[in-house]
């Protein structure tokens, strides 16, 4: 499973909250501690959702300057990460349409030469070509368990669906990786 | 539905460590006997593995520095927009100057500045739409029919803004082109005020509404006719 875990507590979601609508120097603080914990989870999010690094930074850069304007509205309806991910899903999305359909998607970093190399290159290519061929739902469910750390009671919520039907989403999204693996 | 779904949700259960001990072994000796459920905990398995290593590359890549330099550019985005209001503003104040007799210039510019004022405090609401936009789904139920009604209605509002921007386009070369007035150079005025609203034009429909038509195929969204 990819990237480090969110890692926020409900303590210190509450900790950044109080900091936001502090104001001032705690505003800035708290919005950096945010973003330290979260880039990385957020980032693996963004990146399998558009398929590209840059349309992931992209993505990422976009969900913070939202979560900047947004948090002193923040009502707590949901938790802080849940809401955070919810517009990370959204801010993926629409970078992603930024670009022409059909445009490639990355291939994984080289690693060097040799046939190793080349088939692991082969199969990033093939994995992401997969993920690119889905609808946008069945891939954020796939996308949301390839995070560690992240529960099915957390993405439950993120997706607002019930708990019990994130399981046969996932198994729904699966299939369909699956099938595109085999096109 | 087939007799495994029940397994392969089970597979990716216990993939995402929510298998209880006691559904385990029930799934073990259906994995022994059956190809198809262990093909299919094989692909689950390797495309978490392989989706894992790519995240992994992709952050160990990312500048962060420019990461926070974007965002903190994003931060003031908004205020740029402003900016870029008064800015067409002020253009649009020197088409009436520059189209008006020198005697009656006061008198248009006063004339004009509601529409001016107006034009500004549209764009400040945009900006501050915009800079919103993304929130917007956030505390909501169901995320994916709230998302797929925001986008609809999206792709709705850029069709009918092309359309209309057209139509005030062709209606400002109309006049430009058969005006006649007494006091001011129709072609300067119109022409210059078409200029702009061209330009929003060619935006809608070469930006906005193919952003818009690919973001709602991402989200299976039928596209009727309408272009």
């Amino acid at each position: 499973m990819a990237a480090a875990p969110p890692d926020l507590s409900s303590a210190e979601e509450a900790e950044i909250l109080a900091g936001v609508r502090a104001g001032g120097a705690a505003r800035r603080e708290a919005s950096d501690r945010l973003f330290r914990k979260l880039r990385e989870p957020l980032h693996s999010l963004c990146m399998h959702l558009t398929g590209r690094r840059a349309d992931a930074e992209d993505a990422v850069q976009e969900v913070f300057v939202a979560v900047h304007q947004g948090l002193p509205e923040f009502r707590g309806a949901s938790r802080l990460t849940t809401w955070v991910y919810r517009i990370a899903l959204r801010a993926a999305f629409r970078a992603r349409s930024r670009r022409q359909e059909g445009a490639p998607v990355d291939e994984g970093a080289s690693g060097g030469g040799g046939e190793g190399e080349m088939v692991r290159r082969d199969e990033f290519r093939r994995v992401g070509a997969a993920m690119a061929r889905l609808p946008a739902e069945p891939r954020a469910v796939l996308s949301l368990f390839a995070i560690e750390g992240l529960s099915h009671r957390e993405i439950a919520d993120i997706l607002g669906i019930p708990e019990g039907t994130v399981w046969s989403r996932l198994h729904a999204a699966r299939r369909m990786l699956v099938e595109s693996l085999s096109v | 539905m087939d007799g495994c779904e029940g397994f392969e949700i089970a597979i990716e259960r216990r993939l995402h460590g929510a298998l209880g001990d006691s559904e385990a072994p029930a799934l073990d000796a259906h994995l022994a006997d059956c190809a198809r459920c262990r093909a299919y905990e094989a692909a689950a398995r390797g495309a978490e593995a392989v989706m894992a290593v790519e995240a992994r590359e992709a952050i160990a890549q990312v500048d962060w520095g420019r990461v926070e330099r974007g965002i903190r550019g994003g931060v003031h985005a908004s205020l740029r927009m402003l900016v870029g209001a008064v800015v067409t503003a002020a253009w649009v104040a020197g088409m009436v100057w520059l189209s008006t007799p020198p005697a009656m210039r006061a008198d248009r510019m006063m004339r004009t500045l509601p529409a001016m004022v107006l034009v500004v405090v549209l764009v400040a609401f945009v900006a501050a739409y915009s800079a919103r936009r993304l929130v917007a789904l956030a505390d909501r139920e169901e995320m994916f029919d709230t998302y797929r009604t925001l986008v609809q209605a999206n792709l709705q509002w850029a069709r009918r803004m092309q359309w209309a921007t057209a139509a005030i386009v062709a209606f400002l070369l109309y006049r430009a082109l058969t005006g006649t007035a007494a006091t001011f150079d129709p072609t300067v005025y119109y022409g210059g005020l078409a200029l702009p609203m061209a330009a929003a034009w060619f935006y809608l429909r070469r930006v906005k509404l193919p952003r818009a038509e690919r973001e709602a195929r991402d989200l299976g969204i039928v596209l009727g006719a309408g272009r």
